[in-house]
Parts: C-alpha cells; structure tokens; sequence
C-alpha cells in the first residue's frame, strides 16, 4: 500500500465521520432554509462533496462550521435561484413541512417543551436561526458569526433579543 | 462596592450567561453583578431558560422526521401538514422583493473576451461579490452557457424611471414600485423596453462619474429588509438621485460553488424623452393601480392612471388594454362612493 492509498483512506475515513456526525443536523438546518426536505437532502449532499475535494487540514478543528457555512451559501443560492426563475408559490413551506412527531413521541414532549418550541416559531426569522444554531448546534457567537456572515456583535443582539423576548412570553404563560 | 454597572437588559449580560465572554470581560460582568440584582437574576433567568431551550430544541430534534430517521432513509412527509413545525427563513421573498425576474442574455463566462460580447465600457459597474472567481468579459450565454445566470432591476431605481419618464419630475412615488408586476403587467413588451433603455443609455451615460452617496432615508423600511444582503451604502447608491436603473446579474459558474452578482448602474441627468414609450407607460399605469388599490397611494391617482393607460393603450389587438381602461374607471367610480 503505497502513501497515496493510505492518505485517500483517511480521507474516506474522515468523510464518511462528518457524515455520521453532521448530515442530519445539517439536513434540518438547510429544510429550515429552505422548507423542503427533499431538496435539503441535496443541498447537504452537495456539501459533503465538496468537502470531499477539500484537503482535511484546511477544515480540520472547524469542521462543523465549515459544514454549516457551505450548506447555508447552498441553500440560499438555491433560495436566490428560485425567486427569481419560478415565483414562490404561496403554501409551499407548509406543504414541505415535517410530519408531525410520531406516534407515541408526542407524549414525550414536556409542556414546558412544548412551550418553548411553540415561542422559538413566533421569533423573527433571523432571530431563529441563530437561537437554533447556538441552542441546537451548539455554536458559539464567533462560529455563528461565520456561518451566518454577521458581525459578532450583531449575533448578539440578536440572540439577546431572542432570549429577552422569550424569557418574558415564557414568563407571561406560566400561572 | 465597586463602580461597575450594567443594565439586565444589556447583551453583555446575555453573552456572559451564555458563556461567550473572554475572561477579562466575564471578570468585569461579575463586578457589575455585584452591585445589581436585577442583573444577576436576569443571569439566573437566562441560564434557565438556556437549559431550556438546549432541552427543547435536542426533544424536538429526537421527534423530528429529519433527525429520527436514519440518514439514508426518505423523509416522511405528512399528507396533513404541520403548520408551524418547520418555519423557513424566508431569504426567498427578500431576493423577490428585490428583483425583477427577467431572464437575460448576458451571463459572465468563458476565459477571453467573444466578438459578440456587450459592450459595458459606459457603463458603471460593481461587483458585488465575495466569490473567488475571476472577473470575465461578458458574452453570450448561447455561446457560452452557464451553470444559473438572472438579472435583477433594483425596485428603487427603476421607480426613478417612472419619475423621470412618466412624470417629468412633478412627483415621486411614494412607495418602491415592484418591478416584478411591473415586468407582469407588460411583459415581453417591457423587456424590449430595458433592452431599448439599456442601448440608449449605454451612449448616454459614457464618461459619467459614479453617483454620489445619499444617507438612506430612515422611513424606508422596506429597505431594511435588504439589510442582510446589501450594505446601507449600497442601498443608499442605489437611491442617488442620478442613478436611473440598476441591472444585477447574479451568475455560478458550473464549477463554482458561490454565486456571484454584478451590478450595472445607468447614470445620466438626461433621460431621452423616446424611451417613455407606450409600453412603459401603461406598465406604469397598471403597477399604480395596484398601488392604488393596496391603499398605497391616494385615490386622486385613478386620473393619472386613466391617463397614463390611454396613453399607453397603442393598438390593443385583443382589447386587453381597453378592458383595463375600462376596469380604471369602475374602480374609480367606486371608490368615490
């Protein structure tokens, strides 16, 4: 076996690792973007090939928002792309949706939970991406700043609002 | 007691519960806590509510087709939907408010410059990219087609079109106009339309200076949804009295991975009156109405819109324009009711 083989290898290796690690957080990610599944499912494939071509020392350390980053510039592209080829049509994100939790799985949901995830949807867009990439992913505001091309400050803020606002409703619901 | 001071509703404090402060701040935050209870139970309550949330969204997650399924196995998708379970970011409607879809010929490829290429050199040009790709010459998509390529005609730029073609400067719009309807109402016809401005100001713009930066007007609040992809400066450019329309190209090349935009801005004090042809006259008109109608603008405007559309009527083979005259007038009765 000679050096090439065995760098190709671990290359494969390290692939096939982000995959198990990283597909489905970033299929939801992108479905959330784009609010189809389907078409999440390409968005994040094309992410892995892309990191298939990239050496892994470029990404290595930074590797899940290196992920995230990709997948974000795809699906906005393909968000760009279609708002402008083919008019939106009115119901799609609804109909794209996911399906309601499976049986049984609902009970599992605490009322607190429930509550949360109920206020989480009432935020602004923008607030809710980055309060499910730092609750969610765990990202910090500098990673969620590069992933999202926001200045530090600005995910900040945001993530402040987002939390000032829930923290109130959620005290506003409570007996 | 020491004098540091921080307010519970201050970011900071928010970072520091979340962890996202470097030590030498935290250090400062847990002074300022000392002399603040309201502070240090904002702390408590926002580390609460963190664990909340991390507990939240990891159930929903577990709960969540996407993620409960292997990651090879087709998503579940629910014949009765669930609204509100997966809201989008709708990034889509901030590119349809800002762009006009119209398909365009000229795409950036292809590594020497054709005999066909269009010629730019009067024309101002930006580009609006981080991508890595080098700058090309234009040509033809036929010759050199391109993985996506699409135009955009900035809203508030073509609204000075209106102005200055339609109105002779007596009044400016009050609202952006869509030139996404505006493209609807006319369409192809309008597309010769810009094809003809663009040739026209391609001569008449030669040697112009770039226009000069504007502060951007405050109560523009569509504006603000752009904030995120474009630069108040830009916006701000855009909306310089001197720039007349605003062509973007966004195009990816095959192998390429970020799109990529180019902006033409067409800068001229002097706009030819032939360009306000009937066309865009009644494009104009039937984008007014709909403003009209959306309360946009007051109810006086069904004159000039009347005016504008019989203008702009032209030959009206199928009788549509005629129609539209007609439906003008209806409405107009009715809202004098």
């Amino acid at each position: 076996m000679n050096r090439a083989t065995t760098q190709h290898e671990h290359a494969g290796d390290f692939v096939r690792a982000a995959v198990a690690d990283y597909q489905t957080p970033l299929i939801r990610y992108a479905a959330r973007l784009i609010g189809d599944a389907d078409r999440a499912r390409d968005v994040v494939q094309d992410t892995f090939v892309k990191l298939m071509s990239q050496p892994i020392a470029d990404v290595q350390g930074h590797l899940a928002e290196w992920l995230f980053t990709v997948c974000r510039h795809r699906a906005l592209d393909i968000l760009r792309k279609e708002g402008r080829m083919k008019r939106f049509e009115e119901g799609q994100m609804e109909r794209v949706s996911t399906a309601e939790p499976r049986p049984g799985k609902a009970l599992e949901y605490s009322e607190t939970h429930e509550a949360i995830l109920r206020l989480i949807g009432t935020l602004p867009a923008n607030q809710q991406e980055v309060i499910r990439l730092k609750f969610q992913n765990g990202f910090s505001y500098k990673e969620i700043s590069r992933i999202t091309a926001l200045s530090v400050s600005h995910v900040g803020v945001l993530i402040h609002h987002a939390v000032t606002r829930l923290r109130a409703e959620f005290a506003a619901q409570q007996p | 007691m020491n004098n540091h001071f921080i307010s519970p509703d201050d970011p900071l404090l928010t970072a520091y519960a979340l962890g996202e402060l470097s030590p030498e701040r935290a250090a400062w935050v847990e002074e300022a806590l000392k002399n603040s209870p309201e502070a240090r139970q904002a702390v408590e309550e926002i580390r609460i509510l963190a664990a909340d949330l991390e507990g939240a969204l990891a159930q929903e997650a577990l709960n969540d087709p996407i993620g409960g399924h292997a990651a090879n196995e087709p998503v579940a998708t629910s014949a009765a939907p669930s609204p509100g379970r997966v809201v989008p970011f709708p990034y889509v409607w901030v590119g349809t408010l800002a762009a006009a879809c119209l398909a365009m010929v000229i795409a950036l490829n292809g590594p020497d410059s054709s005999p066909t290429a269009v010629p730019t050199a009067s024309v101002a040009q930006t580009t609006v990219s981080s991508g890595a790709a080098p700058e090309k010459h234009f040509v033809r998509v036929p010759n050199s087609p391109l993985a996506t390529a699409a135009s955009e005609i900035q809203q508030p730029s073509f609204a000075r079109v209106r102005d200055s073609l339609l109105e002779d400067g007596r009044r400016r719009p009050r609202g952006v106009l869509r030139v996404d309807r505006l493209a609807d109402a006319s369409d192809p016809h309008l597309r010769a339309t810009l094809s003809g401005l663009l040739a026209q100001q391609e001569t008449a713009a030669a040697g112009e200076p770039p226009s000069e930066i504007l502060p951007l007007p405050e109560d523009r609040a569509d504006h603000r949804l752009f904030d995120d992809i474009r630069s108040k400066s830009e916006i701000a450019r855009e909306i310089a009295s001197r720039e007349l329309l605003t062509f973007k190209i966004n195009f990816k090349e095959p192998k390429v991975d970020v799109a990529r935009d180019l902006r033409f801005s067409l800068i001229t004090p002097d706009v030819p009156s032939s360009i306000g042809n009937s066309e865009s006259m009644f494009a104009a008109a039937a984008d007014t109405l709909d403003s009209i109608l959306r309360e946009a603008y007051g109810s006086t405007e069904y004159d000039q819109v009347i005016s504008w559309s019989e203008a702009g009527k032209g030959e009206d083979a199928d009788s549509r324009r005629g129609e539209f005259i007609d439906l003008v007038k209806k409405a107009r009765a009715l809202s004098a009711e």
